[in-house]
């Protein structure tokens, strides 16, 4: 015989979804701890970063004849690179329009335009051989080759360790920024993009492993590679 | 931060997940603390099993034997063998079993599984009657467990737990994982009166409540799923014994387990369209206003969150690709950074975990259930990243399917 259905288990559905909810705005708080513990560790870098930029330029500036061997030109880009890193890993996490990685990208760029400033410095007073490369990057839908120049980029980046790269967004509201990024583009930045900035001559559009070794090779002399690899 | 649309696909898919298997496991531990425990009736009942096969050769006889070893007074048991039109030595191999008197064998043109079981159904007189595929294995105590259930005459028909037996390869222990968890959510969903399927293997019903709602029917080929909605739609209560365990020899390859779900997957669409009037129907309580709406909205939001996370993993791997291929997959110079600053720690992982961990929950309670004793691990290794695919495959299937007006195959 039919029965009578139980009644509709209303009290279960709500516990159901305040203990969903309590486990969702858990989610939310672990994430949001992990994510605040990242931005601490890059500034805390960031600052540690932003003296020895500082000790640098002072010691360009100060010294007439500066002890060439002293300067850890070296590990202050590595440092660069790893802050660059962690940077991308936010960006890609959070997206480009947080405002605290819009913050600190911003910051991260004037620090790159610094330190290509008193490393190109460096490099001619001390001999160093470094070879700077600036490289302006965009999102995919305005530059669908940049993650291939980036892999390009950062291969050469370990084969020739003398080798300094600086990547900046194209696209990021900054006005020294302007210091940098090439001059009289007329047609839409994705009809050149990505471009690639050696030893101040623009070169757009995506480049090889091979190109840019030969850009290297043309400006520099053939030995320029083995020097600073 | 910028909501996409792809978050919002993850996270409405993550919430409703979360939400129904919370649900789920609050509506097991009141059921559980609720109902009292099945007792034993005082006299058994004649039941009846009919046996329907279509070139079962290679396993009706073990089939047989696994219900002529049931712990149950062997005179109260009727064993009927239905051959539907076998064409190979089906016939033969299950007349060497009439030499137990509880078994009866009849043989009829082919017409389909519900023709043989309503023709095995019209040849007895037993009190209760079920079913068992020619494919699948009763354990000893099954019927004494599932009958215990009948002492409350409220209870029209009782389920059992079905395993899948003896697992060796990816697929079968994919199976394995998705019939444990099914012992868990047949459980929860007894207890909120919304069992939709009376599953082929061994659900034992009373005969008078076929006999009022009437035997079975094609049901898009999926007649156990068409009895458990006309009985729901008529208020008829289905039970589920899940300490009563079968075995079932699961599909072994991808195009056998392909048409299998085809046909499951279509009948539970076209089923659920025929009894639509139910959805939404306040006159059915949990199952017509949260059970089958959501049953239908969670494979709507499944098949976008897979495609849309397939379709961003393959994006990013072609990405990837092309950015190796630009390096000529020189990956010497590429280095993995191991700093615990690049580890995924997204809302949505922390969320998933909590999906994990309660799937685990049910899917270990289908096991302790179902004395199933081999370890999980591996299987649900397999399990966790080949099924959800495997799913996507058989809804997109469907949908072809039922876009092209195909029929489907056994």
């Amino acid at each position: 015989m039919p029965t009578k259905r139980q009644p509709f288990h209303t009290q279960k559905y709500i516990v159901a979804f305040l203990i969903s909810m309590a486990i969702f705005i858990f989610g939310f708080l672990v994430s949001d701890y992990f994510n605040n513990r990242r931005f601490s560790e890059i500034n805390q870098v960031k600052q540690k970063f932003q003296v020895q930029v500082l000790a640098l330029e002072t010691q360009l500036v100060s010294f007439k004849d500066i002890l060439c061997a002293d300067i850890n030109e070296d590990i202050l880009t590595h440092e660069l690179h790893l802050i660059g890193e962690k940077l991308q890993f936010m960006e890609n996490d959070l997206g480009k329009n947080h405002p605290e990685v819009k913050h600190l990208k911003q910051y991260y760029t004037l620090l790159q335009i610094r330190h290509y400033q008193s490393s190109q410095r460096l490099s001619e007073r001390c001999n160093l051989d470094l070879v700077h490369i600036l490289y302006f990057y965009a999102d995919r839908r305005t530059c669908p080759d940049c993650q291939k120049q980036g892999e390009v980029l950062s291969y050469l980046r370990k084969k020739y360790p003398l080798l300094r790269i600086y990547s900046f967004d194209y696209q990021l509201d900054l006005p020294a920024l302007a210091i940098v990024r090439p001059r009289n583009l007329t047609a839409p930045e994705d009809d050149y993009l990505p471009i690639l900035v050696i030893e101040n001559q623009p070169f757009y559009g995506f480049k090889t492993i091979e190109e840019i070794e030969k850009i290297l090779s043309d400006k520099f002399g053939a030995e320029s590679l083995t020097k600073i690899r | 931060m910028v909501i996409t649309i792809g978050d919002i696909i993850m996270y409405s898919a993550s919430f409703i997940s979360l939400y129904i298997i919370v649900l789920l496991f609050l509506a097991l531990w009141g059921g559980k603390n609720n109902i009292a425990k099945p007792k034993s009736p005082k006299n058994y009942s004649k039941v009846c099993i009919i046996v329907p096969c279509f070139n079962e050769e290679k396993t009706i006889a073990k089939t047989v034997h696994s219900l002529l070893n049931l712990d149950y007074p062997q005179d109260k048991l009727e064993i009927i063998i239905v051959d539907d039109g076998s064409t190979d030595r089906t016939y033969e191999r299950a007349k060497n079993l009439l030499k137990y008197p509880q078994v009866k064998l009849f043989r009829k043109e082919n017409g389909g599984k519900w023709t043989a079981l309503n023709y095995g159904l019209e040849k007895t007189k037993a009190e209760f009657v079920g079913c068992l595929d020619s494919d699948s294995f009763v354990s000893p105590q099954a019927l004494k467990l599932i009958m215990s259930h009948f002492v409350d005459s409220k209870i029209m028909v009782v389920t059992p737990s079905i395993k899948v037996y003896h697992p060796k390869n990816i697929l079968e222990r994919v199976q394995r994982i998705e019939y444990l968890s099914g012992i868990f959510l047949r459980k929860s969903l007894t207890f909120l009166d919304s069992l939709t399927v009376t599953p082929g293997p061994f659900s034992i019903y009373r005969k008078k409540v076929l006999e009022d709602v009437g035997f079975f029917r094609n049901g898009h080929h999926t007649e156990d799923m068409e009895m458990a909605m006309r009985l729901q739609s008529q208020n008829y209560r289905i039970a589920n014994a899940p300490e009563a365990y079968v075995y079932t020899v699961s599909p072994t390859s991808f195009k056998a387990l392909y048409l299998q779900r085809q046909r499951w997957y279509g009948g539970f669409v076209k089923n659920a369209w025929d009894y639509r009037y139910m959805f939404m129907n306040t006159k059915y309580k949990d199952l017509g206003l949260f059970v089958l709406p959501m049953s239908i909205l969670t494979i709507i939001i499944f098949i976008i969150a897979t495609f849309y996370s397939l379709f961003i993993f393959i994006q990013a791997t072609i990405n990837q690709f092309i950015a190796w291929q630009a390096i000529g997959f020189d990956l010497t110079q590429t280095t993995f950074n191991l700093n615990w600053f690049f580890i995924n720690t997204s809302a949505l992982l922390f969320i998933g975990l909590f999906i994990l961990i309660f799937g685990i929950i049910a899917v270990s309670y289908g096991q302790k259930m179902s004395n199933d004793r081999q370890s999980l691990v591996k299987d649900f290794i397999f399990y966790t990243f080949i099924y959800g695919p495997l799913l996507l495959i058989w809804w997109l299937g469907i949908i072809q399917r039922t876009l092209s007006n195909k029929k489907y195959k056994w």
